[in-house]
């Protein structure tokens, strides 16, 4: 075998200008350097151009993701929320010669103001702050999380206004830990009368009257029309069958789920019932959708009859009065209905009565009574029957069956019955969310209640249910269903609760064309 | 260890290679405080980051102050991870000790990973961003992969490669091996009819040059060895034949695949077979040849592990570049839209 070659002699095989040869891997690498130098910055050039063809701003794709749905128009368009070198959100730690959040929230404010939580609060963060955006076209930004409403409510004293006290919860961090109780909740005066109880029970058996209450019962007090729209309702096949009415009869979400007829539609107030509901809460309920099927006003008279002898009228059965009574009327107003109506009824009997020229009296002067003082007896007589099945608490017919009364005679007034409109004042729930629930699930105290002073909706340990961590407890699996702040509440705007998105209070200050806001 | 044989020259060397590879036992300890630094940057920034996280509805992202801060770091890191190219280029700076230079380029490299990952909010982003970042992953991997391997390959090719020499010198020292080995054969064996004009001039010069006429542009130096040629010798035709079939291709690396001199283990069989076709004269010419075949084999392979131990730069440091130019773009859009 020959001897190897030392180093030093091997390196006489080497020129001593060795290293100016090229070297392969040097020159790729060389090569490549400039394509990673020149292919960034044309992808970021060609954005640029490719932008300002299209009309967009050139963004270089700094967006961190897509905008959601409702800003989808300005997607491409950065300035129309953001500032440049302007902060967004008052939570970014703004660097030197950087402004900060107030500017940039001028932007959203010109399509949507957001109005303060509540006056006594301390601190105002920026619209970003709270409502994140690009986080994808199907993202919710009113759906911000627990810790953004937790900043201040888990210490709320500290967040408030020293000389203001607060009427809330000092400390809430979750609902299905410390959260209160409702304290919103309204209160029923319990003005009105209604029992749950009978209503809701089969026959709706009065303890006064053992006879069940049916179909035909309807027909005989409300007419065929109500008769006819109960039966299609209840899918109620011989006018015998006894009632059994249903939350849904009175509670509902929609005008058409408990349709009127024709008729009947003519007398509810159109403006009482939205044609196209939001759902969330049920409609008012009406008299005249709601009661007057069954509970009919209606005045009872004792007719003249001219042929017979004129005193024999104080024998004559009293018959059901042929008019309609319009429900809302004061009493003094049933009363003068009532009186024309009887009135006119008296001047029937009196013959040519209604021939007579009319007569205009001397100023100062009063026209002579021109009615038969029978039949003026006879308009008395009825008028005081009229005050008792009308006004007497105890009667259980007409107004007094369900209304109060302050004064007396003229000055009687009926008590306003007060029953909240929306009983959630700071919070809100979503009764359409909930249709797939029976609702004795929920109130099922609604059953057993004969006052109508009880307050039937459910407590927060209902909700707790559902709206809470999954998992079992007793044995029983529960929660598992979303139970964060915005479930229910909702930030703006906090001290007039009852205002939605369309109060003038979230609206612009500056109204703007089509062009100016698309293409701002 | 008991049982070897200490060779004091090799030990030194060994030694010293131990210092100059880059992660290993004996060279740990100049990592040691780049690693703690790395060890408590990931640690300081994780629990940073985490901290102001509590309470917080979503990670801090990059306008955080945490986050800001994050970026602030890991932007200037990368720029001095860049400047170690500059570093190389200028190697006449003198800016400090290149061996400090690099350590700190593998740790502060690393250490960028965590920072701009929790600068990033734990998210990619839009499509800069998710660039940037991604961009940032593979250039550490690649870096780690080219760390590693520069772990590894310097010894195999310190511990199996003795005939080691400069990269872009191999062709040239193939060539000069063919011609020589040409020169010796036709000396050997007679003149074949298509030898090249220099082997012939050679071969009747009576003596062979070993190595090369050194030059520095147009200065020439001196031979810096010759060897007596070998006299021409009756019965050495296989020789020829052999080396014209065999050797030359595989001198030149045209050889096929299934060449066995391509391996040690065939190629000594098959010069010890040639030996036994050829007289006992030829044999130190027959040694020298597989000497050299075995120069040109280990030639071979360092040109394998040469691509290995570099070629990773060819993904590590473009993207580098981009990175350096995309961020560029990034600090100013997010300072813009922050």
């Amino acid at each position: 075998m020959a001897q190897r070659e030392s180093g030093k002699q091997r390196a006489t095989r080497i020129p001593l200008d060795y290293f100016k040869a090229a070297n392969p891997l040097e020159k790729w690498k060389g090569l490549l350097g400039w394509a990673a130098l020149l292919i960034p910055a044309a992808w970021l050039g060609a954005s640029y151009v490719l932008s300002l063809a299209r009309g967009q701003e050139p963004d270089l794709h700094a967006s961190r993701g897509p905008v959601a749905a409702v800003h989808q128009a300005w997607n491409a368009q950065c300035s129309a929320c953001h500032v440049p070198f302007q902060a967004i959100s008052s939570h970014s730690f703004v660097p030197p010669l950087m402004g900060d959040a107030t500017t940039s929230d001028q932007t959203c404010k010109a399509c949507h103001q957001g109005p303060i939580h509540h006056v006594n609060q301390i601190e105002e963060r920026s619209c970003a702050s709270c409502h994140r955006d690009h986080r994808g076209s199907s993202a919710s930004l009113t759906r911000v999380p627990d810790s953004d409403c937790t900043t201040c409510h888990k210490n709320l004293k500290d967040h408030i206004a020293k000389t203001s006290g607060t009427e809330f919860a000092n400390v809430v961090t979750r609902f299905d830990v410390d959260h209160p109780d409702f304290r919103s909740l309204k209160s029923d005066p319990g003005k009105l009368a209604f029992n749950h109880e009978l209503h809701l029970a089969r026959g709706l058996p009065n303890k006064n009257a053992a006879a069940r209450f049916t179909f035909q019962d309807i027909a005989d007090r409300g007419g065929p029309a109500f008769q006819q729209r109960y039966m299609a309702f209840f899918k109620a096949v011989n006018a015998t069958d006894l009632v059994q009415l249903n939350c849904q009869a009175c509670h509902q979400l929609d005008r058409a789920d408990f349709p009127l007829t024709e008729d009947l539609e003519r007398e509810v107030i159109s403006g009482v019932f939205p044609p196209r509901a939001a759902g969330a809460h049920f409609l008012p309920l009406n008299y005249e959708n709601h009661c007057k099927a069954c509970h009919p006003l209606e005045a009872t008279e004792i007719r003249w009859d001219a042929k017979a002898d004129k005193a024999q009228f104080g024998n004559a059965k009293p018959a059901k009065a042929n008019i309609a009574i319009p429900h809302r009327l004061e009493p003094a107003a049933v009363l003068t209905v009532l009186k024309d109506y009887f009135t006119t009824q008296a001047a029937r009997g009196q013959a040519g009565f209604l021939q007579q020229k009319a007569k205009m009296p001397l100023p100062g002067k009063t026209l002579a009574e021109q009615l038969d003082p029978e039949l003026t007896a006879l308009i008395d007589r009825n008028m005081k029957q009229t005050e008792i099945e009308f006004f007497t608490t105890g009667f259980q017919k007409n107004c007094a069956l369900c209304h109060q009364f302050e004064g007396d005679g003229k000055k009687r007034k009926v008590t306003p019955p007060n029953v909240p409109l929306v009983w959630f004042e700071h919070a809100r729930f979503d009764h359409t969310a909930h249709r797939a629930i029976d609702c004795k699930q929920c109130h099922v105290a609604a059953t057993l209640s004969a006052k109508s002073s009880d307050v039937l909706v459910p407590n927060r340990g209902n909700c707790l249910q559902c709206h809470a961590p999954r998992g079992v407890i007793s044995g029983k699996l529960q929660g598992g269903v979303r139970f964060d702040c915005v479930e229910c509440h909702r930030y703006h705007n906090g001290d007039h609760p009852w205002q939605g998105l369309a109060a003038p209070k979230r609206g612009v200050e500056k109204l703007q064309s089509i062009d100016e806001l698309i293409r701002k | 260890m008991p049982g070897r044989i200490a060779i004091p020259a090799y030990e030194e060397r060994k030694a010293s290679e131990d210092r100059t590879v880059l992660l290993s036992g004996p060279n740990w300890p100049p990592h040691r405080p780049w690693f703690i630094l790395f060890v408590a940057g990931t640690l300081g920034s994780a629990a940073w980051f985490f901290t102001a996280a509590l309470g917080q509805p979503v990670w801090p992202g990059g306008s955080s102050l945490p986050g800001f801060t994050f970026g602030v770091v890991g932007g200037l890191i990368i720029l001095f991870e860049f400047l170690l190219w500059v570093r190389k280029k200028k190697r006449v700076w003198r800016v400090g000790r290149a061996q400090t230079w690099l350590r700190a380029h593998i740790w502060l490299g690393l250490l960028t990973v965590p920072v701009l990952w929790f600068h990033s909010g734990q998210r990619l982003g839009g499509w800069l961003s998710a660039v940037l970042m991604i961009l940032l992953w593979i250039v550490v991997a690649s870096g780690l992969v080219g760390l590693w391997l520069q772990t590894r390959l310097p010894k195999r090719m310190l511990d199996d490669l003795p005939a080691e020499t400069i990269y872009s010198q191999i062709d040239r020292l193939s060539a000069q091996l063919e011609e020589e080995t040409q020169v010796l054969v036709t000396r050997v064996c007679g003149l074949p009819e298509k030898a090249p004009a220099q082997a012939f001039s050679r071969a009747l010069e009576g003596h062979l040059v070993v190595g090369a006429i050194r030059s520095v542009g147009l200065v020439q130096g001196l031979a810096v060895g010759t060897r007596a040629a070998a006299r021409q010798i009756h019965g050495a035709e296989p020789l020829a034949l052999f080396f014209q079939q065999e050797m030359v291709p595989f001198l030149r690396g045209q050889a096929d695949h299934n060449s066995p001199l391509w391996q040690k283990n065939r190629a000594a069989m098959l010069f010890q077979n040639l030996k036994a076709q050829v007289p006992p004269a030829t044999h130190e010419t027959v040694a020298l040849l597989e000497n050299y075949c075995e120069r040109r084999r280990e030639w071979d392979e360092q040109a394998k592990l040469h691509f290995w131990l570099h070629s990773w730069l060819l993904i590590h440091f473009p993207l580098s570049v981009s990175l350096v130019v995309l961020m560029v773009a990034h600090i100013v859009m997010a300072l813009k839209y922050y």
